[in-house]
């Protein structure tokens, strides 16, 4: 099911072999802003507590996000 | 029936004291339960009622605001319509809720959408799909579907949606509303669940023109958060509105398609209208929309690629095995896309169409004030329209990927409305980048000299 819907998706995307690039330049994004800074300051809107971090976690433990065991595991 | 108020309505009608929150919040709670069949909501802001009684007399008038689930609300359920997220409740707000609470806007709800973004039908939901108000047996169109049928079956005073290649603008075709897809980087994408980054753009779904302008004052503007917002000063929209289009010129692209041949006639007759504003219309030529596809599924996929790589499941959510179908599927073809060996060939060259794109449209613009073209190449498509086809968003917004590439902004205003099966076919004005103004002056002139807008007085129903 999958591989089928791959071909059918590249099929259309192959088109764009058709055109010609030659000497185009690719855009990556549109606003032309480059370098984007702020300012190096503490700003404490975004800031959690710890007990607000883990509010969302599936599991915690004293104050840390519990991973699943993903190495030796039998 | 307060709930099918338009905001500016509403707005005067609070100033006036010719009706109270408490009067519109008791309409609208009615309208949500009398539609619940639709599945537009997906999850309700309990304390809506008494956060508006505390934003009374603010510029949005502490009146209800109804949100598509990819935008973070403190204290709300986010899920994006994916079950990924079925548990998330995020602690923080996007900018856009934000700004929306900071002018006295409350968020009536989460509306629904298609899982992450993926798709223009709202099939991909996995809480289900959304029917259409103007025609249950037909789709409300995708990804904002929730927004657009929530604004259509009056169950809000105005909506928020985002649009990443048509999200905002093809619902808003097929459920008989206004979307607006700012420019690119004009609103700020923090805190909304990301899904094709060089692209994203949150905006209005409104009844009306003037709706989404008042909407997009309080959205718009640099936003600390999100370096790809302008720094550049945002004008008042609404400035734009009941201006004279006398002299414009405006550019009818994609008629020569011969799948909109049968939409043709209508459009050149309803566009009509522009010509007697005084407006100089023409067809023009634009590049082959067909182009823009191949370009955007390369981008778009292998943008999802990089964004959904952070749902773990560990800081909040559901682990990966919760995605659905068109989520794994677009993770691995952008995956397949960024690969070695093939990003030349998909990627690069993807982003080298895009570019012949924007140089089509700066052509364009060189000759016309603004574009116009349908906003879908076709009606609302019945249930069931989208399974099995990978390709079927894609498909559908063919003609507004040209110009979300470009991150160029666009309006859908309704322009006609089928009289056997109540459904729109929608316009879309497109604008150069930064020129809001320009579509909504001539969007708003459209729909002040017709009657097909469902909230006029008069509209042809």
């Amino acid at each position: 099911m999958l591989a089928a819907t791959f071909a059918e998706t590249l099929q259309v995307v192959e088109e764009l072999k058709k055109v010609d690039v030659s000497g185009v330049e690719p855009t990556f994004q549109v606003t032309g802003l480059e370098n984007v800074m702020r300012e190096d300051v503490v700003d404490v809107d975004r800031m959690f507590s710890q007990d607000e971090a883990l509010t969302n976690a599936t599991a915690s433990h004293n104050g840390y996000f519990v991973v699943p065991q993903i190495i030796n595991q039998d | 029936m307060l709930n099918t108020l338009t905001l500016k309505q509403a707005l005067d009608k609070l100033a006036r004291n010719e009706c109270n929150l408490a009067e519109i919040y008791a309409d609208t709670q009615k309208q949500v339960e009398a539609t619940t069949d639709l599945n537009i909501y997906l999850t309700m802001n309990e304390g809506a009622v008494t956060e508006a009684q505390s934003q009374a007399g603010q510029p949005l008038g502490g009146l209800p605001v109804a949100v598509k689930d990819n935008f973070s609300t403190k204290g709300i359920r986010t899920t994006a319509s994916s079950t990924v997220l079925d548990t998330f409740v995020p602690q923080y707000d996007a900018t856009v809720t934000k700004r929306i609470k900071l002018a006295g806007g409350v968020v009536l709800g989460k509306t629904n959408m298609d899982a992450w973004a993926h798709g223009s039908s709202t099939e991909t939901s996995q809480y289900g799909r959304t029917l259409n108000p103007r025609n249950p047996e037909h789709l409300p169109g995708g990804s904002s579907g929730g927004s657009a049928a929530a604004v259509a079956a009056d169950t809000c005073i105005i909506a928020i949606g985002s649009e990443t290649a048509g999200s905002i603008r093809q619902p808003s075709a097929w459920c008989g509303t206004v979307g607006l897809k700012p420019t690119y980087g004009r609103v700020s994408r923090y805190g909304v669940v990301a899904m094709a980054s060089s692209t994203d753009s949150p905006g209005p779904i409104g009844k009306t023109v003037e709706d989404t302008a008042i909407l997009l004052n309080h959205i718009a503007g640099q936003d600390p958060y999100d370096g790809t917002t302008s720094p550049r000063s945002v004008e008042d929209f609404t400035l734009a509105l009941n201006q004279d289009i006398k002299g414009m010129k405006i550019g009818m692209i994609y008629f020569d398609k011969p799948e909109l041949s049968p939409l043709k006639a209508i459009y050149e007759k309803e566009l009509k209208v522009l010509e007697e504003l005084g407006a100089h219309v023409e067809f023009a030529q634009a590049r082959d929309p067909r182009q823009s596809i191949g370009v955007y599924t390369v981008v778009q996929r292998a943008e999802v690629s990089s964004n959904l790589g952070r749902y773990d499941g560990i800081r909040y959510g559901n682990d990966r095995s919760f995605f659905g179908e068109e989520a794994k599927r677009r993770i691995m073809l952008g995956t397949f896309t960024l690969s070695k060996g093939y990003s030349d060939q998909y990627y690069m060259l993807a982003q080298k169409v895009r570019t012949l794109f924007l140089q089509d449209f700066a052509r364009l613009f060189e000759k016309y004030d603004v574009l116009v073209a349908p906003t879908a190449p076709g009606y609302a498509k019945k249930i069931g329209a989208s399974d099995g086809s990978a390709m079927f968003g894609e498909l559908e917004d063919m003609l507004l990927e040209p110009s979300s590439i470009a991150g160029l902004p666009g309006i859908n205003v309704p322009v006609f409305r089928d009289g056997k099966t109540n459904l729109y076919l929608g316009l879309d004005i497109i604008a150069p980048m930064w020129q809001e103004s320009k579509m909504i002056q001539v969007a708003d002139a459209f729909e002040k000299n017709t009657n097909w807008n469902p909230w006029r007085n008069g509209a042809q129903k």
